[in-house]
């Protein structure tokens, strides 16, 4: 009798014990990856932590951001101070942006492919993230922090013809080395060193559009540039303030001395002979009313860019524009009027450590035929080599005002083309060093 | 049997036992290593030399029962190095300071083992004084109330400080457990040589059992009154209804039993804080997953972690489970060995657990058969409550897992208590009966 008492109790046991296994794999089975995601586990962090994030390079190789320190307790470096805004941040306390955020899947070492993910999830093997390799290019990147120097404001700085961005800078910046440290200071700063100026910042542009509306209308057989234009510097009101050309045109001005002195009037006269509806194509042809396809936070363009088109024609109406938008259109007149698309990352590591190039979108297209575009640039003042159009736009009702400069260098052949926004500018000539120091540097002048 | 068969059967079962003990030491051996290169990158000294007395300690054991008890059951000491070295290893990654100390009470525990299951003696001193070695473990427990110390500053008082040396401890209720099963198998053995059931009728004969099931409940209520201590009383109880179950044959002494059980935990849910908690905590400890339900919750994502394959010795984060060293040594195995580790330690206690009813099915007197089926029902138990406790099944009733979690009385009369079921496997009546099928 007790053998058999036994023999329940022993069968009893076995069915607790094996109880316990299914809810083992229970556990670990069926809800292994809902409680590994649940936000207060904190492997998720430790697991985060263990992840050798992989490189970020310049054009040359030239290491921009890299993981340091021991496995457990891994350090984010950014060999070149102030990189942040082209680069963005990796913290595990504040997370990521810029090409940080962009390109997180792959800095992680994330796999596509099934089959790998597997193994490294059941072997539990270390990931190690993949490199990637931007266009920036350290030495101009450390130039166009220099020649910015205090000034508030950006400056853009792309390779043609492919509008490789060469250099982006935005000051205040920060230090992607210190954001642990820094970041509330630098929220709670006024100035907003955390937003990307270039990227983000949404400027008024004013007559910086005057040479992308004049190509479009030459284009469009509106005007002829060497035609003359009646009434060239008389004033108008823009936000109850009066403005007129910069500098004073000949008497018998043409569409060419309304470009060089900075004429607000007769641009609004091209309102007689377009509409709108027009005048919004002009500014999505040259994407001032799309974000650029490039890893960085951008700013969203406005729904509807012309409301008021007198105002819209002279750049004081509901469209703002970023530096970074603005380079690309700029680099669309340097391109014979073909609006390229901007390159920021130019290859990535595959699984294999091989390096794929990146291939970047969308594909060109025309914004203006390429003699309009020819045209315009053949119009624009050659000092040092250069070509350039520099202006003060109107900031507001307040009448602040903000300098833009647009060059490009060589003049004959541009292969870099440079955009600078400076805040607060007194007058024409700061942006104008700023974008000329750094055309100096690139150009080797 | 003839003396060759016997003679075969000691020596196919010595090989049988080699090979395991073998496959023990692989195992201890290169997780100790792999520990050691996963902390340190080389391999380093001071993680392998508990390993290597372990090694040393189990083959002196494995050869003095060899000399000595050839026909003892041949899984018992493989799964006791097995359970014991994985426990080391454990130490060694979870609480390195107390690895030493550890390390004695293993080698203590072996020595006790084997002294306890080769020295020629008698049983019948433990089933004659039984009220004697009950009372004395009453008597140490009470001791408790008075000069209970807990070794970490914060907790019950469960803890005897030695006087000889004020900074070892001893939990006495480690001692009752083996006491109350010494004094329950000649209870019962005594009822069944005057007759048993058999010639009782009526209420008599139900009171032959339901009186020490309502004294023994009471007494379980009162160590949960007085100590707070849920694991031990649950223990307790759990063996005395698994040995009324054998002795009185009644499945409503069992069903009684449990609702009786139940009833202590309900009441001690609305009267004790401690209760209270563990059981609001199992019941859905995700609301307060950062709080109160740290510890379950911690142990679940421990579990999660270890997928099928583990993290890896050394490779995973246990130590976010506060005294993961002793409550939750299961949690993390199942984190750095992974299922395939967990299901392994599950099948470690299943086979303990079936080997030692089997010897208790086999030996031939009834007291031998108690002692043997109480003892293996204690480790079975035991081993349950804390690996249904990680994985949520109960509420944590915080016990030690046997021969693998950090404690020296835990380990001191785990020791004690396997060596007896291996002295009562190796009797030579028992042999000739045969353990092997």
């Amino acid at each position: 009798m007790r053998r058999t008492r036994i023999s329940h109790l022993s069968i009893g046991l076995l069915l607790g014990y094996l109880l316990i296994a299914v809810a083992l794999v229970y556990w670990t089975v069926g809800r292994g990856t809902a409680l590994a995601e649940r936000p207060d586990n904190p492997r998720r962090v430790e697991d985060e932590l263990r992840i050798r994030r992989g490189q970020i390079l310049d054009r040359n190789n030239a290491v921009l951001a890299e993981t340091m320190g021991p496995v457990d307790d891994p350090e984010r470096v950014y060999p070149v101070p102030n990189i942040g805004p082209a680069v963005g941040y990796y913290t595990f306390r504040y997370g990521t942006s810029g090409v940080e955020e962009g390109y997180d899947a792959v800095l992680r070492g994330d796999s596509d492919d099934v089959w790998e993910a597997f193994w490294r999830e059941n072997l539990h093997a270390a990931q190690t993230g993949r490199d990637i390799r931007l266009t920036l290019n350290v030495t101009w990147q450390r130039a166009a922090e220099a020649v910015l120097g205090d000034s508030q404001g950006a400056v853009v700085l792309l390779a043609l013809p492919d509008a490789t961005i060469g250099a982006l800078s935005s000051h205040p910046g920060y230090d992607p080395n210190r954001l642990d440290e820094d970041f509330e200071a630098l929220v709670a700063d006024e100035q907003a060193p955390l937003l990307n100026r270039a990227s983000q910042g949404q400027y008024q542009p004013g007559l910086a559009l005057q040479p992308f509306v004049l190509a479009a209308a030459a284009g469009q057989n509106l005007l002829a540039l060497e035609e003359t234009v009646a009434d060239a510097n008389r004033p108008v009101q823009v936000h109850g303030l009066e403005r007129q050309c910069a500098t004073a045109p000949p008497q018998e001005a043409t569409w060419v001395d309304v470009l060089q002195n900075n004429c607000p009037y007769p641009m609004q006269t091209l309102a007689r002979s377009l509409s709108e509806a027009e005048l919004a194509a002009i500014f999505a042809g040259f994407g001032l009313t799309e974000q650029p396809q490039v890893p960085l936070t951008v700013a969203s363009p406005p729904a509807e860019p012309v409301v008021d088109l007198e105002a819209a024609l002279v750049g004081q109406d509901a469209l703002t524009v970023t530096p970074l938008q603005m380079a690309r259109a700029w680099a669309a007149l340097a391109n014979g009027g073909m609006l390229p698309p901007l390159q920021l990352v130019s290859a990535v590591q595959d699984g294999s450590g091989v390096w794929q190039a990146v291939t970047p979108e969308p594909e060109p297209v025309a914004a203006v035929p390429a003699p309009a575009a020819e045209a315009v640039l053949a119009a624009l003042p050659r000092p040092e080599g250069y070509r350039e159009y520099a202006t003060l736009a109107l900031a507001g009702p307040e009448g602040n005002r903000n300098g833009w400069y647009l060059g490009l260098a060589p003049a004959g052949e541009p292969r870099y083309a440079v955009v600078v926004v400076l805040e607060n500018s007194e007058n024409l000539f700061e942006a104008q060093r700023v974008g000329r120091a750094l055309l100096r540097v690139v150009s080797g002048g | 049997m003839s003396l060759t068969s016997l003679t075969m059967l000691a020596e196919e079962r010595r090989w049988q036992e080699r090979a395991l003990l073998l496959l023990a030491a692989l195992f201890v051996l290169t997780s100790a290593l792999t520990l050691s290169l996963a902390l340190e990158g080389r391999i380093a000294g001071n993680h392998l030399a508990a390993p290597a007395i372990w090694l040393l300690l189990m083959g002196s054991a494995h050869g003095l029962l060899e000399r000595y008890r050839p026909q003892r059951d041949p899984l018992l000491l493989p799964l006791y190095a097995l359970l014991s070295g994985w426990g080391l290893v454990l130490i060694d990654r979870l609480a390195p300071n107390f690895l030493w100390r550890q390390t004695v009470w293993l080698g203590l525990g072996t020595a006790v083992l084997v002294a306890v299951a080769i020295l020629p003696y008698n049983l019948r001193v433990l089933r004659r004084y039984r009220y004697t070695w009950l009372t004395l473990g009453i008597l140490l427990l009470v001791a408790t109330l008075v000069f209970g110390v807990n070794p970490a500053g914060v907790g019950a008082a469960l803890w005897l400080p030695l006087p000889f040396s004020p900074r070892i401890f001893f939990q006495p209720s480690e001692l009752l457990k083996l006491l109350l099963i010494i004094f329950l198998a000649s209870y019962f053995d005594q009822y069944e040589r005057t007759g048993g059931l058999r010639e009782q009728k009526g209420l008599r004969a139900h009171l032959f059992f339901l009186g020490p099931l309502l004294l023994m409940w009471g007494f379980c209520v009162l160590l949960l009154v007085w100590q707070q201590d849920l694991g031990a009383a649950t223990l307790f109880f759990l063996s005395f209804l698994a040995l009324l179950y054998l002795a009185a044959g009644e499945w409503r002494y069992l069903a009684a039993g449990l609702g009786l059980l139940l009833l202590a935990a309900v009441l001690g849910y609305f009267t004790f804080a401690v209760v209270e908690l563990r059981v609001d905590a199992w019941w859905n400890p995700w609301p307060d997953a950062t709080g109160r339900a740290f510890q379950i919750v911690q142990s679940l994502y421990a579990v999660a972690a270890g997928g099928i394959t583990g993290q890896g010795v050394g490779q995973g984060f246990p130590t976010y489970i506060p005294v993961v060293h002793s409550d939750f040594a299961f949690a993390a195995i199942a984190e750095e060995w992974g299922l395939s580790g967990s299901v392994a330690v599950v099948a470690a206690f299943a086979l303990l657990a079936h080997r030692g009813l089997r010897i208790a099915g086999r030996v031939r007197r009834p007291f031998h058969s108690y002692l043997a089926a109480g003892i293996t029902i204690l480790f079975a138990a035991q081993a349950f409550l804390i690996m249904a406790g990680v994985t949520k099944l109960l509420p944590l009733t915080g016990v030690t897992l046997p021969f693998v979690s950090y404690g020296g009385s835990s380990m001191l009369m785990s020791s004690l208590m396997l060596g007896l079921l291996l002295y009562l496997s190796g009797r030579q009546g028992v042999a000739s009966r045969g353990l092997r099928d």
